[in-house]
């Protein structure tokens, strides 16, 4: 198969929603000497691209991106690891966490998906995540962006002590926060002094691609 | 008759001014130069002007000074320890003794670990013998202030040094800039105690018992207990006295306030009748501090700025030398070799260096230290020793020493503070064109003449030319001030710098004009003012006030200040619902729970009001006044269910107002 027929079939795999295939494909472009970083943006990436579009132009369903978004993990799984050291080009990274007090995490997830369609580096802090590991993985990770999200009307606030905490530390300048979730809003983003605030996962790609 | 006496000790004079306090008239006033070394000389000297007889009626003293300010950038200051709690100071400023230990606070004021007492004890037990003061930070200590109390109370007790703690200067989030603005305390409380103790001296010799007060940053003014304990206040007061001055001499409350002094001109915004405060906190020595202070620029344009023509271009430099008429007042002997040079053909010095070291025959240096220039050459050791009592000129002392011009590195000495330089300056246009004549006019027009030579132009096309560049230069520096009020960024692109130059030369671009103009008045203080302002304020069709006495500004503003005294309350709801829920609040006096949020703003009225009325009495004041002033945050909740408006949190700010309180003796 040549380089491109791999790439294709990565590609495809990620579209389609089919993790195996797409775990085969990447195996095929290491054995081939592809290179990692090729294989996942020329994969990978551009296969979610294309999910995300559809997305976005209403012509797929949330339960496709999320089955593309498994295509897609599973890719990374076996490129990943094989990025020689040294080579994977200082991408721009963007911290994801659902805050101390929230479980829903299906929102963070199809955003997390996208981000990295759109070719950042993703740090997935995870959900229900305490305030103060959102504030220690700020500081070790220096993440580029920090995008925080609930679903819940109390968990808010858990927003806003992140917010606090980042003042508090002296890392608010050094980080582009952007808020999200159903209930949060634009006054409560201002507010709270808040980079950026967003409902939409598409929009708050297009949003990483203005500012970073 | 109660009068007040005002002092601003800048960076170039001393003014004093005598304020009958019932009707706001300038009784008297005098100018001294200031005296880096001790300030108290330069106030002396500015006292011996005024006549006696009036001092018995003198009721208050207040001062302005930048000797904070310069003691910050200057890095001066007494040995202090650090004790950081909870969290490791980033170290962006230097400590002499330092300590981390466990304890700090959560973001909702809960301990998130414990105080370790025993690590505090060791740490002070270390800092023994090596530490003038203490400074005490601790994370989050604006939602609970507990730990930074105890830690207080343990290094009292062992040590008998000043302790500051950060919350005590600052309600706002920022660790690093709390410990900042602590450890600079610390290090100034020497200094001001210092200070005040010299002053008092001077006022005692004059027989004057008035209790000393000092102004803040923010324009408001503190009696020296409270001055001594936080000294970091009194950073930038000189520019928030001269627009407290300004509002006092016009009786406007919104302007915009240009202060030309000798070494720059600053430019602040009256709204309201109070100078906008940094809210981020003031940026000294090019550190964020939690200090509010007035948001004011300052441009390196002042009557001290260096004018030099050279290859016909005729350049403002931001570098400051002593003007001629000034040095030729105090070396009698630089007018006739002043004249001698203005009578010579001038030699133009190649473009390729830099304008500091441009050196012309018509500057002259003199030494100012005694101490440092240990690593000097020989040469310039030599150059130091010839220019220790009289000034010389590089060619001059080249001829002197037999030692080639070059070999002097005099724009280094200049640069380390060990010499100083004379040169032409704005001040000299004025005193050349006598239109301003304080010191010794015709050692000003020998210069004037000198560089109208080197620029090709007569002496009075020259002095136009040059006053040209200083209105321009000024306007410049209104402008940027202005758009960054209005744009909070400082950096203007290529196409806002090309708007606003056509905007100050008013010439027509190829399809368009630029014309700016201003909505409220611009008050000129300070003593050139005249000779430029009426020109800027006509660039852009705004008023301009040049209100008498404005040379005299910024001592005006000390004794009209107020003292001000302030306490900020987060009242934050615990959970969501009620319209009026259980809340927490956080402030300096602790964190509190309450089981409403009424009951949360009586606290505020009652135990916050009672501790500002106490500070403000503490702080001088007189006659005290609280103001409150509440802001309260919403925010609305989005989509769905419970889809409505909730309480972000509410900020109330106390702030106990007075005149400052006035020493009679018993008659």
């Amino acid at each position: 198969m040549s380089k491109e027929e791999i790439l294709k079939k990565i590609s495809d795999a990620v579209v389609n929603g089919k993790p195996a295939v797409a775990k085969e494909g990447s195996e095929e472009a290491l054995k081939n000497g592809v290179r990692p970083i090729e294989a996942i943006n020329d994969g990978l990436v551009r296969g979610m691209a294309i999910v995300g579009d559809r997305f976005a132009q209403h012509q797929a369903y949330l339960p496709q991106v999320l089955i593309s978004s498994q295509a897609l993990y599973a890719g990374l799984d076996v490129l990943l690891p094989a990025i020689p050291k040294g080579e994977s080009v200082a991408k721009k990274t963007v911290a994801v966490a659902v805050v101390e007090g929230d479980v829903h995490d299906i929102g963070k997830n199809i955003l997390k998906t996208l981000i990295i369609a759109g070719g950042y580096q993703v740090i997935d802090l995870g959900r229900d995540v305490p305030t103060e590991e959102v504030l220690a993985a700020t500081e070790s990770k220096k993440p580029d962006v920090l995008a925080l999200s609930t679903l819940m009307t109390p968990t808010m606030l858990s927003i806003r002590d992140a917010v606090d905490g980042l003042k508090e530390s002296g890392y608010r300048s050094k980080v582009l926060v952007a808020v999200g979730g159903a209930p949060v809003s634009q006054t409560f983003s201002d507010e709270i002094g808040a980079d950026h605030k967003d409902n939409d996962a598409i929009h708050h790609v297009a949003w990483l691609k203005e500012v970073l | 008759m109660g009068i007040g006496l005002g002092f601003d000790t800048g960076g170039t004079y001393t003014d004093a001014v005598l304020m009958d306090l019932s009707n706001g008239k300038v009784v008297r006033k005098a100018k001294a130069l200031t005296t880096r070394d001790d300030l108290s000389i330069g106030i002396g000297n500015a006292v011996k002007n005024f006549d006696k007889s009036l001092f018995k009626d003198v009721v208050m003293v207040s001062l302005s000074s930048t000797l904070a300010t310069n003691s910050v950038v200057e890095g001066k200051g007494c040995r202090v320890g650090l004790v950081s709690v909870g969290r490791e100071f980033d170290g962006s400023i230097p400590v002499d003794a330092y300590a981390f230990v466990d304890g700090g606070h959560d973001l909702k004021g809960k301990e998130a670990s414990p105080l370790d007492e025993d690590a505090v004890e060791a740490a002070v037990e270390s800092f023994v013998g090596r530490v003038d003061g203490v400074a005490v930070t601790s994370y989050l200590s604006v939602r609970n202030p507990d730990h930074e109390v105890r830690v207080k109370k343990i290094v009292e007790n062992r040590l008998d040094v000043p302790v500051v703690c950060g919350h005590e200067l600052s309600s706002s989030l920022g660790f690093n800039e709390r410990a900042v603005t602590s450890i600079m305390n610390a290090r100034l409380i020497p200094i001001i105690k210092e200070l005040i103790t010299s002053v008092k001296a001077v006022m005692r010799d004059v027989d004057i018992k008035a209790p000393l007060l000092i102004v803040k940053g923010n324009g408001t003014i503190m009696g020296e207990e409270v001055a001594s304990s936080r000294p970091i206040e009194t950073i930038l007061s000189g520019p928030a006295a001269s627009m407290i001055g300004a509002k006092s001499l016009t009786g406007k409350e919104d302007a915009i306030v240009m202060d030309m002094g000798g070494t720059t001109t600053d430019i602040g915004i009256l709204r309201n009748g109070q100078p906008r405060l940094e809210k981020e906190g003031a940026v000294i020595g090019g550190r964020r501090t939690r200090v509010l202070a007035a948001e004011i620029s300052t441009s390196g344009i002042g009557g001290d700025s260096r004018i030099v023509a050279n290859n016909g271009r005729l350049t403002l430099s931001a570098s400051r030398v002593v003007p001629l008429c000034i040095a030729a007042s105090r070396w009698p002997r630089l007018k006739d070799r002043l004249k001698a040079v203005s009578e010579t053909v001038p030699r133009q010095t190649p473009e390729s260096l830099g304008i500091d070291n441009v050196v012309l025959d018509s500057e002259f240096f003199v030494k100012v230290k005694t101490v440092g220039g240990e690593n000097l050459s020989d040469d310039n050791r030599r150059f130091l020793d010839l220019v220790s009592e009289e000034p010389f000129s590089l060619r001059e002392a080249s001829a002197a020493l037999g030692i080639h011009a070059f070999d002097f590195t005099v724009a280094k000495m200049e640069e380390n503070g060990l010499i100083q330089r004379i040169g032409l300056t704005p001040t000299d246009l004025l005193h050349a064109e006598r239109s301003y004549v304080q010191y010794d006019p015709e050692a000003s027009s020998f210069g004037v003449a000198y560089a109208a030579k080197r620029l090709g132009v007569p002496p009075v096309e020259f002095i136009a030319l040059a006053k040209q560049k200083v209105v321009e230069k000024l306007s410049q520096e209104l402008l940027r001030k202005l758009f960054f009020e209005e744009t909070r960024k400082l950096e203007i692109d290529s196409v806002g710098l090309d708007l606003m130059n056509k905007a100050i030369s008013r010439k027509d671009g190829l399809d368009f004009r630029v014309r700016i103009g201003l909505n409220k008045p611009i008050i000129g203080i300070g003593a050139p003012v005249a000779a430029y302002f009426p020109q800027v304020a006509e660039i852009f069709g705004a008023e301009l006030l040049l209100p008498e006495h404005s040379e005299v500004g910024n001592a005006i503003g000390a004794v009209t200040g107020s003292v001000a005294e302030t306490l900020e309350l987060l009242i934050r709801p615990r959970g969501s619902g009620s319209d009026n829920p259980p809340c927490t609040v956080f402030s300096a006096l602790g964190k509190l729970d309450f089981d409403t949020i009424s009951a949360a703003l009586e606290y505020a009225d009652t135990e916050g009001r009672a501790f500002v009325v106490e500070q403000a009495g503490k702080a001088g004041a007189d006659y005290v006044d609280v103001k409150t002033d509440i802001k309260e945050k919403r925010y609305d909740v989005g989509g769905g269910l419970g889809a409505g408006n909730a309480l972000l949190e509410i900020e109330v700010v106390l702030t106990a107002v007075g005149k400052p309180r006035q020493f009679h003796t018993a008659a």
